[in-house]
This record gives C-alpha cells, structure tokens and sequence, in this order.
C-alpha cells in the first residue's frame, strides 16, 4: 500500500462515516417537514393568503394556551400522564408476552400469537365500542383509567410484535453464559438481557407512547367528554378558525413525539464503531 | 482444586423430539483431569455440557465430590461453562466482561479488580481491559471468555469446541495455553470436539459418543490399540479389516493365515490394522501386496495395496517410494492386529 493509497482509504472512510449519518438526517428531516406550516403559523402575526411567509410575527397563539380559561394545561398533564402510564403498562405486559412468543415453543403458540394480534386486526373502534358497554357497567367509563385501558388495545399488539422479533433473534445461550457464572435468572435478566435488548424496548415503549398521544376517538368514546386530551383540544380547534392558536397548540402537540423519536434514533445508533481499521479496507485502491 | 465429577446415567430428551438427546451417560472426572467429549454432530455434546451446568433439566444425577447437584441451580453449581459462539456480553468492555461472574456473587469490590487483571495476565489480554468484545478478534474473544470463566475458580470447567473457530496456527497457540492454565490451576474440565486429533492432544481421557450414547471412555491410546467395535474403530482412522475363522492361534482369511498376538475365542473373528502399523519387509504374516495407488501426506506417504482380493491402506515413511503396479512384500505385524466385534 502507497501512502496515495493510504490516504485515499482514510479519505473513504472519513466519507463514509459522514455518509453514514445522511439516512438518519433524512429521517429526520421528513418527519420534520410537514410541521414547517404549522411552526410558521404557529408564531405568525398576519400572514393572508398569497404571501409564502408571514407578514408580521407574535406569540398570540401561544399566549392564548396559557390562558386559564382555555383548558390547556389540563389537557397537557391529561395526555401526558395517560400516554405515560400506557407506555408503562404495554411494556409491562408485553414483555413476558414477547418473551413467551419470541423464545420459547409451546402448544397452541399460533393461537397465542393470532389473539394478541386480533386487536389490530379487527379495527380497534368495533372494539371499543363493545368495550364501552362493559365499562359503563364496570364504572371505568367517563374515567382516565377507562381511556387508559382502552388505549391498551391498539398499542399492546404492536409492542408485543416488536419484543417478540426482538427476542426471536436471541438464542439464550448468553444468558446461560451468565447463569454458569453465578448470576441468578433475574440477574442475567437485568445485567445481561435487559442492557442488550434496549433498543428495541425504546422503539416498543416508543410506538406505545405514540399511540397514545395521538389518539382520539378511542379516548373520545370511552373517556365521554370528561377526560380531556390534547389530541381533543387540536381537533376542536382545528375545527375553529383561529389558525394561529391551532398552529400553537399543533407544535405543543408533536413536541413530545418528536422529541422521543430523536432520543430513540439516538439509542439505535451502534455503540462501537464497526468501521473497520485502515489496514484492513478491502476496497482501497491497490490492495486486495 | 477441581472437583471429581461424576454423571450418573443422565438423559435428556428435547420437548417434542422422538430420541433421547443424551440417552442414559455414566462417566467419572477425577479431580484436575481433562476430558474430550468426541463425536459426530449432533451426537449430543453440546446437550451432556448444558446436562452438567444445569441448564436444562435431566433425568439421572450429576455430582460434585460425591455430592448430588439435581436441586441446585446453575448460578450455584459453581460449573462454568464457554459456549462456542456469541461468547462475550457485547455491551461491557472486557474489564466488565472477565468481572461479571464476581461482581455476580458479590465479590469484595477491593478484590475485584486485581483477581480480573490475573485472569487477564494470564491469557495475555492485559492490554485489551478497555476494548468491547466487537473490536475483538475471534481468537481474542475466546481468551477473553476463558478468562471470564477461570476467574470465578470454578470446581468445573465446561468448553464447547474451544478450538473450531481458530485457524490452524491459532489453534495450536490456544491449545498450549489451554493446557497450560488447566494443568496449573488444577482444574476439573470437560471439553468437546468433533475432532479426534484435538481429543487425542488435549484430553486425558476421551469420551466417544454416537447418538446420545457414550460408545467408549478411556485413555487416548485405547482408541488406536484397543477399539472394541468397528464403529469406533474406523472413527479413529483405521481403514483395513479382516475377516476369518480362528483356531488353534491363526485367523484364516481370504489372503491366507494370519498369525494373531493377542488372545482370542475361537470363532468366526475379524480383526483391525491400522495403516501405520503395516510394514515393508519379511517375517511373520507377510504377503505380496501390489501397489494400487499412491498419495503424497506431507508428513509421508499413503499407499493402497492389493494383497489377493484385499485392499489395505497403509502409511509409509516418505523415503519409501514405490510405484502402481510394482510388487512388493508387506507386513502386517500379529502385535498390531486387534480383534473387534
Ligand atoms: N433446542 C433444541 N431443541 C430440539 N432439539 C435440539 C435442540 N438442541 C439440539 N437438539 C438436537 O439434539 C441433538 C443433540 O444436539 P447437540 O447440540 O447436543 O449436538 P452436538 O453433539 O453438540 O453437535 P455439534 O457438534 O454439531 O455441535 C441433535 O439431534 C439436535 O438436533
Ligand atoms: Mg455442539
């Protein structure tokens, strides 16, 4: 190898560390662009139809939400809290579960399989709508509990589906590994499972919380008006005509998810570096 | 020290498999001896080693010192064992990795770090305590996970193929240093191969299975001068059987008499050489053999003879050179004609 050749490798290799970063930026940047609009209204102080820009700015719209009469902030903790605790409890459940179909063989697994899945497949409105008579009975309609729960039905398939294919690809002989050398079933879970199957547990926990958050005619049905979202908040005022305020509220509403969406690419990305060393780059020019 | 290790008929059968994985295997370690598990895949090495840690649920009993372990969990069996792949736990550097087994049984924090850069030491891997497993060569990773292993003093050392991943020069380095940190650390170690070579020079003892079943169990030569069976035979290269009617000290076969050393039941017998044993030259049970074929070994040559209707194989030092189609005088050595079943 010359030191040309040499250099042109490094070159290669810084180019495609750089290139490495452009699928994620692209990513990024698609989920970003349809809130452009929005943000620009959102700030905007008049801005009448031909005019690509706004013509003067203000904070009107996000002024307005600090109002008390507007409800807002109940509504943020609302969402929040619910999207939270729906993100906790699909985790919860469909950890076990995914362990359960993604690792182990049993009789009936199809079976298993098919009625974890059937919420998604059946549309999850026919669902509630059954789910809304036994809650009025149970006392869990008209209550955030009840929205909680019914948010359940859409995110736990999902979450389970992506555990499940997480664990498939696990043969279990690490944790063995970790057994033989005295770690206990809950230790090798939690220095050894746990740490290695995070990333899939973000993008789980993730979907889950997104699902939540952006429900509404679920949480409109079951909570009855008296649970209130700000997915309900946006959908009034969508309906209004007042496109500043609901510029406003529609950035408050995808902060959060995009937000998690960054700290989860953050997670995916590899921990260690697996270009490979200089001397060992099959496709530099001159070796071979 | 290591512990005496005994298997007391363990078998174990998958869930929804037809035939046992491991069908009713005895066989006793002594304290700080190795032992090869050999056989063909599939035979069930890799299940006997999960059968001893405890991984999986056996019928019969394995023991420790004479101690029975069928209630005692693996994380308390104090057996360590390196699986062949996906060796290191890839989110801790290898500091972390060799800790693991302390940090899991509470080791004194103090004591923790110095035991690891032993162990360390002692693979030559001292330099690597910061790198994660990923920036690792195979041969390293595997330094590293018998370092893991042999830093929690295990009473039993559990390797499937330790060797297979390496490439030919590695694997005799690697082979060294097993041995090595196995005779001074005095430990008890099962190891499994499906390599013969690798059993006969690592193991004190050789355990043969062939399909769940341990075959034969014993000392590296009784493989090559004593095979019992053909099987077992054949499965450490001998290649030339013959077959007769024994009486009065003499197998009588389809080349002629053969004079035997050893004793035998009078019968119809058949008898195993194996290819190095065969010699050039006069004396008992010679014959005229022509030569069929010849191969080039590197470390010396291999014919094929035909003696009559017989074909045998056999080795020769390099310096014999001889031609198809030549005639020659061969000698198979009554010594080295072993009667099997
Ligand atoms: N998890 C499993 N479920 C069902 N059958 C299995 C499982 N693991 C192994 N087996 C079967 O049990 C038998 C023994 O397998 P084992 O892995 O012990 O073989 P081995 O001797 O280690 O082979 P190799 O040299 O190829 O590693 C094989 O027939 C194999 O197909
Ligand atoms: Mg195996």
């Amino acid at each position: 190898m010359s030191d040309l050749d040499r250099e042109m490798g490094t070159f290669l290799i810084l180019l495609r560390n750089k290139i490495r970063n452009v699928p994620i930026s692209i990513a990024a940047l698609l989920a970003l662009l349809p809130l452009v609009p929005v943000a620009l209204w959102s700030v905007s102080g008049s801005w009448r139809f031909p005019a690509l820009w706004p013509e003067a700015w203000s904070l009107r719209g996000f002024r307005h939400l600090a109002e008390p009469g507007t409800r807002f902030a109940e509504a943020l903790a609302t969402s929040l809290g619910i999207a939270v605790a729906v993100t906790a409890a699909s985790i919860v459940v469909a950890l076990p579960a995914g362990i359960a179909i993604g690792a182990h063989r049993f009789r009936l697994r199809n079976l298993v399989i098919l009625i974890v899945l059937l919420p998604i497949l059946v549309p999850p409105l026919a669902v509630t709508l059954g789910i809304h008579g036994a809650f009025i009975q149970l006392g869990l309609a008209d209550t955030a509990v009840g929205v909680i729960l019914v948010h359940l039905v859409p995110a736990v398939p999902y979450a389970v589906l992506i555990l499940a294919s997480v664990f498939a690809s696990r043969s279990g002989e690490i944790e063995a590994t970790a057994r033989t050398l005295g770690a206990a079933p809950w230790q090798a879970f939690l220095h050894v499972t746990l740490p290695q199957i995070a990333p899939g547990l973000a993008v789980a926990a993730l979907l889950a919380f997104l699902i939540s958050w952006s429900q509404y005619i679920l949480t409109v049905i079951i909570g009855g008006g008296s649970v209130l979202t700000l997915a309900m908040l946006l959908f009034s005022a969508a309906s209004g005509n007042d496109p500043v305020v609901t510029g406003a509220l529609a950035v408050v509403f995808a902060l959060p998810a995009v937000t998690a969406l960054l700290l989860v690419l953050r997670l995916l990305r590899p921990r260690v570096d697996r270009a490979p060393a200089l001397d060992r780059v099959r496709w530099a020019p001159g070796s071979n | 020290m290591g512990a005496r290790l005994e298997l007391d008929r363990l078998s174990y059968r998958y869930p929804g498999a037809d035939d046992c994985a491991v069908a009713d295997l005895s066989l006793a370690v002594e304290p700080g001896e190795i032992i090869a598990l050999l056989g063909p895949s599939g035979c069930g090495k890799t299940t006997t080693l999960k059968l001893i840690a405890g991984l999986l649920e056996s019928e019969g009993d394995v023991r420790l010192d004479g101690r029975s372990l069928r209630s005692v969990p693996p994380e308390r069996r104090h057996i360590a064992m390196v699986f062949q792949k996906g060796l290191l736990f890839e989110h801790m550097d290898v500091e972390a990795n060799v800790g693991f087994g302390l940090r899991m049984r509470r080791t004194l924090k103090s004591q923790i770090a110095p035991r690891v850069h032993r162990a360390l030491d002692q693979v030559q891997m001292s330099d690597f305590a910061r790198r994660r497993p990923l920036e690792l060569s195979g041969g390293e990773q595997q330094r590293v996970a018998l370092a893991r292993a042999l830093v929690t003093e295990p009473r039993v050392l559990l390797l499937d193929e330790p060797l297979s991943a390496l490439d030919a020069s590695l694997r005799d380095d690697m082979r060294e240093l097993l041995l090595h940190l196995q005779r001074d650390g005095g430990h008890t170690t099962v190891f499994v191969t499906h390599d013969q070579q690798e059993a006969v020079r690592l193991g004190d003892r050789i355990g043969l299975m062939f399909a769940g079943r341990l075959s034969m169990y014993d000392e590296p030569e009784a493989f090559f001068e004593r095979p019992p069976t053909r099987k077992i035979a054949e499965f450490f290269g001998a290649t030339n059987f013959l077959e007769g009617e024994y009486a009065d000290g003499v197998l009588r076969t389809a080349i002629g008499e053969l004079k035997l050393a050893a004793r035998v039941t009078p019968g119809r017998r058949t008898v195993v050489i194996r290819p190095e044993s065969i010699r050039l030259g006069n004396g008992d049970n010679a014959f005229s053999a022509r030569v069929l074929e010849c191969r080039y070994l590197g470390t010396g040559m291999q014919y094929r003879f035909a003696i009559g209707s017989q074909t045998v194989v056999a080795r020769l030092p390099a310096d014999v050179t001889l031609t198809a189609g030549e005639t020659v005088a061969l000698q198979l050595p009554p010594a080295a004609l072993w009667p099997i079943d």
